[in-house]
């Protein structure tokens, strides 16, 4: 005898539950039974332990009773017939899905989340193959704001417009009869012509108060430089500026 | 007259790809199984969610089933590691346990027709009490008396399942019911 819990104890307790549960063999149970003929505690404990199971029975088959009410309840709802009818027809994705319709909430919503991101998914693959692969070029980063073929371009450019100028032979105009910003020749022509006729000393101011005031700010090399003019080249488009005795001979004639 | 197929003829069925043949284990033991969350968790939902993911997760390793030991062992092995781990992530998220639980769940069980209100609302009374003393119980003797209680496995099932000797589960067994025995008694005491 053992003391546990404040209550005397037998040595053959595991003797008692096997005994309890109706799984000694017929020999085991003929000499429990002469046991507890003489052991009160066994005895006692025997029928407090039958309680106990009686109790807990009770409230198996009350919960078992709501899990099968519950399935029937969700079989009513879905329009399904008996369980028992329809246990053949049943695959394993219906007992599946089955246990995903008991599913709480979060798990129901997981699920959604899901399909519709596999649908969107699926959906862009389908248009995917359907308007079918496109070649994608990818051109090599630029460094400048100009391209490899533009720089090559416009030095292509600027190497025919020197040859051509070195053919004719034409001198080329100087940088003081060079006004940037000004395309237009008769404003270029009589502005030149006006500092002529004018007179000596005021020549360099006249022609200052004519360029705009940024580029009078600025050296005329630097002007140049900012404008989109190569250097010394003229562009296609403009005519060749006069020379000033040129202008001179114009003037006497 | 119709022959029975055993469960693991079942499962060899579903490794050579009968899709149904899964679906046959889950409906002849989804009943048992969800018993057992019950006992084990002591609220339905837990005890749903428990069921779901034994299923899934025996749907999953159905592969790694050698047929070394019977395939309810092996569902049941599944449930009650899903059960323990279900409890241990509400001990770390501080949920209330189950000990705490009002009547409300209870409240949920549904009742024979003929049995008068009274008579009704007493034995959820009941129901109720026994399901807090089980779920006071420490993990090691909850597992075996609702495995025995709610699954009527035999010492021999449970042993094999929880890989214990089988003096280990009688004695188990034992303890549990003496202290069921104790804490019913002092929880009638507290509501009389």
């Amino acid at each position: 005898m053992k003391e546990s819990t404040g209550t005397n104890l037998c040595e053959r307790a595991e003797d008692l539950v096997t005994y309890l549960y109706g799984e000694a063999t017929a020999e085991e149970t003929l000499q429990f039974e002469r046991h507890i003929e003489r052991c009160s505690s066994c005895r006692t404990e025997l029928v407090a332990f039958g309680d106990v199971r009686s109790s807990v029975v009770e409230w198996r088959q009350q919960a078992l009773r709501s899990f099968a009410s519950q399935e029937s309840k969700a079989a009513a709802v879905r329009g399904f017939e008996p369980v028992e009818a329809s246990r053949r027809g049943r695959s394993a994705l219906a007992a599946l899905r089955q246990f995903f319709r008991l599913s709480p909430m979060w798990l129901r919503a997981a699920t959604a989340l899901g399909g519709v991101a596999f649908c969107a998914l699926a959906a862009l693959a389908v248009v995917y193959f359907v308007q079918g692969p496109r070649t994608v070029i990818v051109e090599a980063p630029v460094k400048s704001g100009y391209s490899e073929d533009q720089v090559k371009a416009m030095i292509e450019d600027a190497q025919k417009r020197q040859a051509a100028l070195r053919a004719s032979e034409t001198p080329v105009p100087s940088r003081e009869s060079f006004e940037p910003g000004t395309n237009r020749e008769p404003k270029v022509q009589s502005s030149i012509k006006g500092n002529v006729r004018g007179a000596q000393g005021h020549a360099g101011v006249a022609r200052r108060q004519a360029l705009p005031r940024n580029l009078v700010r600025q050296p005329v090399t630097e002007a140049l430089a900012s404008s989109d003019y190569l250097p010394f080249t003229a562009p296609n488009n403009e005519e060749r500026l006069p020379n000033l005795t040129d202008l001179l001979d114009d003037d006497d004639n | 007259m119709e022959t029975v197929t055993s469960d693991e003829q079942i499962v060899e069925r579903a490794l050579s790809g009968d899709a149904e043949a899964f679906g046959e284990i889950v409906r002849r033991w989804e009943r048992r199984i969800f018993a057992l969350a019950y006992g084990m968790l002591g609220r339905e939902e837990d005890a749903r969610d428990a069921t779901q993911e034994t299923f899934l997760s025996a749907f999953r390793n159905l592969r790694g089933f050698r047929g070394e030991a019977k395939v309810s062992s092996w569902l049941h092995r599944i449930a009650v590691n899903q059960c323990i781990t279900r409890q241990r992530r509400s001990k770390v998220r501080g949920e209330t346990t189950l000990e705490d639980e009002t009547g409300a769940e209870a409240a949920s069980f549904s009742a024979p027709a003929h049995q008068s209100p009274a008579r009704v609302a007493e034995s959820r009374e009941r129901a109720e009490i026994v399901r807090r003393a089980v779920s006071a119980l420490p993990t090691e003797l909850r597992q075996v008396i609702v495995m025995k209680e709610f699954e009527e496995l035999t010492f021999q099932e449970i042993a094999a399942v929880l890989e214990l000797p089988l003096s280990t589960v009688k004695s188990r067994l034992y303890t549990a019911l003496r202290q069921l025995q104790m804490r019913l008694r002092n929880m009638a005491t507290e509501i009389g």
